[in-house]
């Protein structure tokens, strides 16, 4: 099992992940502030909301550039901002900042913007001239002066295998 | 950031904390007619890594670039050894400031920028 020496800030209503590992503090940080949730983190720091309230989720490309439902002190970086801070002063309130090296990795969230990335990538091709949409001897030589590595040789120039290959892999319905 | 940095230099930290900001991958963003990360153009691999060294030692290279091919596995024994511990074993053996003088990377995977180390 997981170590539950640090399990006394969540809450007893903790919802175990799959692995049986608790959810992270940061959930019971959301709940303490009335943002409750089996999954507090993706019901409301990784989701945004319609007009009319409805759930958008965040893990969805087409909803991958709302706004948090939570405001901005409560999101993800500026938490995780204040926990390294937190483990800053606590490292040295115990010592810890004695120890040579005492180390703090923190890694702060950069969202990934899909649907940016689609409509750039539609730009790009727009611009050079869509080899993947010309003549097929045209389409052939120019996918392989695009893909002159290991996508071609694995996929050849078939119509789309290599579009398929290079398409995130979010859901999106506006693909489907 | 910039409260991260405020707080440690209220602190007084800063001219004893080595400050690294770096990223995991990058992203083709549609260069290459891709997305995401999967092979090692310099879109996916060429990432930014940004040392700042409080010691005096990193002054005569303070807000230079280099462009040796380090790898993040090495980070840890980079820590490790600048503030003079032993790296485990099961630590990469190289450090970034070997990397940076031996000048020898080619064929290293990854791909970063170092200022002022």
């Amino acid at each position: 099992m997981w170590p539950s020496a640090d399990l006394s800030p969540m809450s007893v209503t903790t919802v175990c992940n799959p692995t049986g590992r608790p959810r992270p503090r940061y959930d019971a940080y959301l709940r303490e502030r009335g943002y409750d949730a089996a999954n507090p983190w993706e019901h409301w720091a990784n989701s945004g909301a319609g007009a009319d309230g409805t759930l958008q989720n965040g893990w969805l490309l087409v909803h991958a550039d709302k706004a948090a439902r939570i405001p901005d002190e409560h999101s993800e970086t500026p938490y995780m901002t204040r926990r390294a801070m937190d483990f800053i002063a606590e490292s040295e309130a115990d010592g810890r900042s004695m120890v040579p090296a005492s180390v703090l990795h923190q890694a702060a969230l950069a969202l990934y913007r899909p649907r940016t990335l689609r409509q750039h990538v539609r730009r790009r091709r727009r611009q050079a001239g869509d080899p993947l949409r010309a003549g097929t001897a045209e389409r052939a030589s120019g996918v392989r002066r695009l893909y002159g590595h290991a996508l071609f040789e694995k996929h050849g120039a078939r119509r789309g295998a290599v579009k398929r290959s290079f398409r995130p892999i979010w859901p999106d319905p506006a693909d489907r | 950031m910039g409260v991260l940095m405020d707080f440690l230099e209220a602190r007084g930290l800063v001219d004893t904390t080595m400050v690294v900001f770096t990223s995991d991958h990058g992203d083709y963003l549609g260069d290459h007619w891709m997305g995401e990360k999967d092979l090692f153009h310099d879109q996916s691999a060429k990432i930014p890594l940004i040392v700042i060294d409080p010691s005096d030692a990193a002054d005569g290279t303070r807000g230079t670039v280099c462009n040796a091919l380090v790898e993040a596995i090495d980070l840890a024994p980079t820590f490790i050894d600048y503030f003079g511990g032993q790296a485990p074993g099961s630590c990469s053996r190289r450090t970034f400031a070997a990397a940076i003088a031996a000048r020898r990377d080619a064929g290293r995977l990854a791909q970063g920028r170092i200022l002022g180390i």
